[in-house]
C-alpha cells in the first residue's frame, strides 16, 4: 500500500515533514536490519514451515527421488558439482542481460515513435502485437537456423521478448502527460524535444520501470527456451542434460536456481529505480519500499 | 512561430482604454470527421484593455476554452484573428502565463522548481528569477514550502503553485481556464481574492474563463457572457463593484444587480442557470 499523500493545512511546517522524512530514511543499517527481520517475520516464517513440509514429503519412502526429491538432497546434489551451475548460469545470464539490454535500446524509442506518430502507430503496432502473439518457441527454429546454435540465438529470443512490455509501458507511460500540460509547454515556447526531456520522458520513467520488470523476467524465459531449442551451453541445456540423466535432484536445483536468478535480476532493476528515480515517481512506482511501514 | 514581426518593438499602450488584446471575428471549427464539423466559436469580437481583467463566462461547451488556446496562439482560427498590442498572433508568443484547472504540477520537481520551469524553459538566467520565485510563493502564503513536493501539498495550495509558475517569467497575459473549478467553495473565493493580490502587485491583462457567475464577477473589471455553442458574445459587462474586493463584496447591492443581469442573459438566450 502506498502512503497517501500529506496533506499539510494551515501554517507552514515544512521542517517537521523534513525531518520526518530524514529519521525515515537515515536509519543505521543494523536497525535497517532489524527492522527488516520483525516486518517480514511472519512471511519467513511461512517460507520455512514450507521448505520443512516439503523436506518430510520428499523424504517419505512412498515418494520416490524422482518425483520430488527433498531440499536436502537437492543441496546435496547442487553442491556436488558447482562449477558446471555457476558456468551454465553466466551463460544464461550473459544471453539475458544482452538481450535485455537490446530490448531497452530498441523499445523506448519505438514506444517513442508510436507516440509521436498516429501514422508509425498505425504501422507498429500490429506489427508488434504480431511478433508478441506468435509463440516464442516457435521462433527459436527460424532464429537458430540465421544465428547458429551459440550465444547470439538466445540473445536474439530474449531480445523479442522482453521488447513488447518495454514498448506497451513506454507508450503508456508517455500518455501519462495530460494534453494541457503540452499546451502549457508550447505556450511558453518550448521545444518538442523539451517538453520530451522535462516533462514527457520523467513521467513515464515509473511506467518504463515497470516494461523494465516485466522485461526482464520474460529474456529469462527467452533465453531459455533458446537454449532449450539448440544449444551447447547455458541453464537450459544443462537442464536437458539433467533431465536425459533422470536426475531428478539436480533438475529441480537448476530450476530453483533459475528462478532464483529471475529475482535477482528483478531486484536489480528495482535498485537501479531507486537510484535512477525522483524521490516522489520513486514512492507510485513501487508499493513496496524498503523501510516503508506495510 | 510568435507574433508577426513588427517594426519597432511596441511599447506598452500608455493609456488604459486602448485595446492590448483584441479578438477580431474569431472563429473556430473543429473537424470532428470527414464530413461533421463542429462551430466552436461563432465570430466573436471583443478587446481588453491593458492591465484589465476580463471575465469570461458561458456554459459549458460554449467554446470558453477555444477562445483562451487561441489568444495563446496554440490553435489557428478558422476565421478572424487575435492581435495582441497590434500584432496579430501567428503562434504561440512570449509573453503568455497559462493556468488550468487542473494544476500540472510536475510530481518529481519541489514547490520552487515547479514555479521555475518557464524560466528553465525559456533559458532566462535563474540566479534572477529565483528570488522573484520565492516572493510570488510568499505573497500567496507558500513561504517554508518552496522544497516540498506537490504531492504534500492540498489541491488549494497546488493551484497556488501553478498560478505562481505562470507568473514567474514576468508575461504580460494571464490566460486562465477555470483555474478553481477543483477547488471547494470557500478556498476557492480566498484563492480568487489571492488572485486578485497578486495582479495588483503585478499589474496583468487577465483572461479568466469560469462558468462561476459569482466568481466572474467577484473577481473581474469587466464580463464577457459567451452563449451556447456556438460560442458568441451575448453581453459586455462593465464591472463596476468597489474595489479591493473582499469577501464582503459579496453581499454588495452591486454585485448581486450585476450577477442577476448575467443570469438574465443566460435565460434570454435559453441557457438554464
Amino acid at each position: 500500500m502506498r502512503d497517501a499523500p500529506k496533506v499539510l493545512e494551515g501554517p507552514p511546517a515544512p521542517e517537521a515533514e523534513l525531518r520526518r522524512d530524514r529519521v525515515h530514511r537515515g536509519t543505521g543499517l543494523a536497525r535497517g536490519a532489524g527492522h527488516w527481520l520483525r516486518r517480514n517475520a511472519a512471511v519467513l516464517l511461512v517460507y520455512g514451515f514450507l521448505l520443512i513440509a516439503w523436506e518430510i514429503v520428499g523424504s517419505l519412502p512412498s515418494v520416490p527421488a524422482f518425483i520430488l526429491p527433498s531440499p536436502s538432497e537437492i543441496l546435496h546434489r547442487v553442491a556436488r558439482d558447482p562449477g558446471k551451475l555457476v558456468f551454465h548460469s553466466l551463460v544464461t545470464l550473459q544471453e539475458v542481460v544482452l538481450g535485455f539490454l537490446l530490448a531497452v535500446l530498441a523499445g523506448i524509442p519505438l514506444g517513442v515513435l508510436i507516440v509521436s506518430s498516429r501514422f508509425l502507430e498505425r504501422l507498429l503496432y500490429p506489427l508488434l502485437v504480431a511478433l508478441q502473439a506468435i509463440p516464442k518457441v516457435a521462433l527459436a527454429p527460424i532464429l537458430v537456423i540465421w544465428f547458429g546454435f551459440g550465444p547470439t540465438s538466445k540473445v536474439t529470443l530474449a531480445f523479442v521478448t522482453a521488447t513488447f512490455p518495454i514498448v506497451i509501458n513506454t507508450v503508456v507511460g508517455m500518455a501519462q502527460t495530460p494534453p494541457e500540460m503540452i499546451h502549457l509547454m508550447r505556450s511558453l515556447g518550448a521545444s518538442g524535444l523539451q517538453t520530451f526531456t522535462k516533462v514527457r520522458l520523467i513521467a513515464a520513467a515509473p511506467h518504463v520501470f515497470g516494461g523494465f520488470k516485466i522485461g526482464i523476467t520474460l529474456a529469462m524465459v527467452g533465453a531459455v527456451v533458446g537454449e532449450f531449442i539448440a544449444s551447447n551451453s547455458g541453464l537450459g541445456y544443462f537442464l536437458l542434460i539433467a533431465n536425459n540423466a533422470f536426475d531428478a535432484p539436480l533438475l529441480f536445483g537448476i530450476v530453483i536456481l533459475l528462478s532464483l536468478l529471475s529475482i535477482a535480476l528483478f531486484y536489480v532493476i528495482e535498485l537501479l529505480e531507486m537510484l535512477v528515480l525522483p524521490r516522489p515517481l520513486r514512492r507510485r512506482a513501487s508499493g513496496v519500499r524498503p523501510g516503508a511501514g506495510v | 512561430m510568435k507574433l508577426a514581426p513588427a517594426g519597432p518593438a511596441p511599447a506598452r499602450s500608455a493609456s488604459n482604454r486602448t485595446p492590448f488584446v483584441e479578438l477580431k471575428d474569431l472563429s473556430m471549427e473543429y473537424d470532428l470527421t470527414a464530413d461533421a464539423r463542429l462551430l466552436a466559436l461563432d465570430r466573436v469580437a471583443c478587446s481588453i484593455a491593458e492591465s484589465e481583467f476580463c471575465a469570461i463566462v458561458g456554459p459549458s461547451g460554449c467554446g470558453k476554452s477555444t477562445l483562451l488556446m487561441l489568444t495563446a496562439g496554440l490553435y489557428h482560427p478558422s476565421a478572424g484573428q487575435v492581435v495582441i498590442d497590434g500584432r496579430p498572433v501567428i503562434g504561440p508568443w512570449d509573453g503568455v502565463g497559462m493556468v488550468f484547472q487542473r494544476d500540472l504540477l510536475l510530481e518529481w520537481r519541489t514547490v520552487l522548481e515547479n514555479v521555475l520551469l518557464p524560466v528553465e524553459v525559456k533559458r532566462l538566467p535563474r540566479s534572477e528569477f529565483e528570488g522573484r520565485a520565492r516572493s510570488l510563493l510568499r505573497l500567496v502564503g507558500l513561504a517554508g514550502f518552496e522544497g516540498a513536493y506537490p504531492e504534500q501539498l492540498s489541491i488549494g495550495m497546488r493551484q497556488r503553485v501553478g498560478i505562481c509558475r505562470a507568473l514567474v517569467h514576468d508575461p504580460v497575459l494571464l490566460l486562465m481556464d477555470e483555474p478553481f473549478a477543483s477547488v471547494d467553495l470557500l478556498t476557492r473565493e480566498k484563492l480568487g481574492l489571492d488572485l486578485l493580490r497578486l495582479t495588483a502587485e503585478h499589474p496583468k491583462t487577465v483572461l479568466f474563463v469560469t462558468h462561476s457567475v459569482e466568481e466572474a464577477v467577484l473577481l473581474s473589471d469587466e464580463v464577457v457572457v459567451l452563449g451556447p455553442r456556438p460560442g458568441r458574445i451575448l453581453r459586455r459587462l462593465e464591472n463596476d463593484l468597489p474595489k479591493p474586493r473582499t469577501l464582503a463584496s459579496r453581499s454588495d447591492a452591486r454585485f448581486h444587480r450585476l450577477v442577476d443581469e448575467i443570469r438574465g442573459a443566460f435565460q434570454a438566450a435559453g441557457v438554464l442557470s
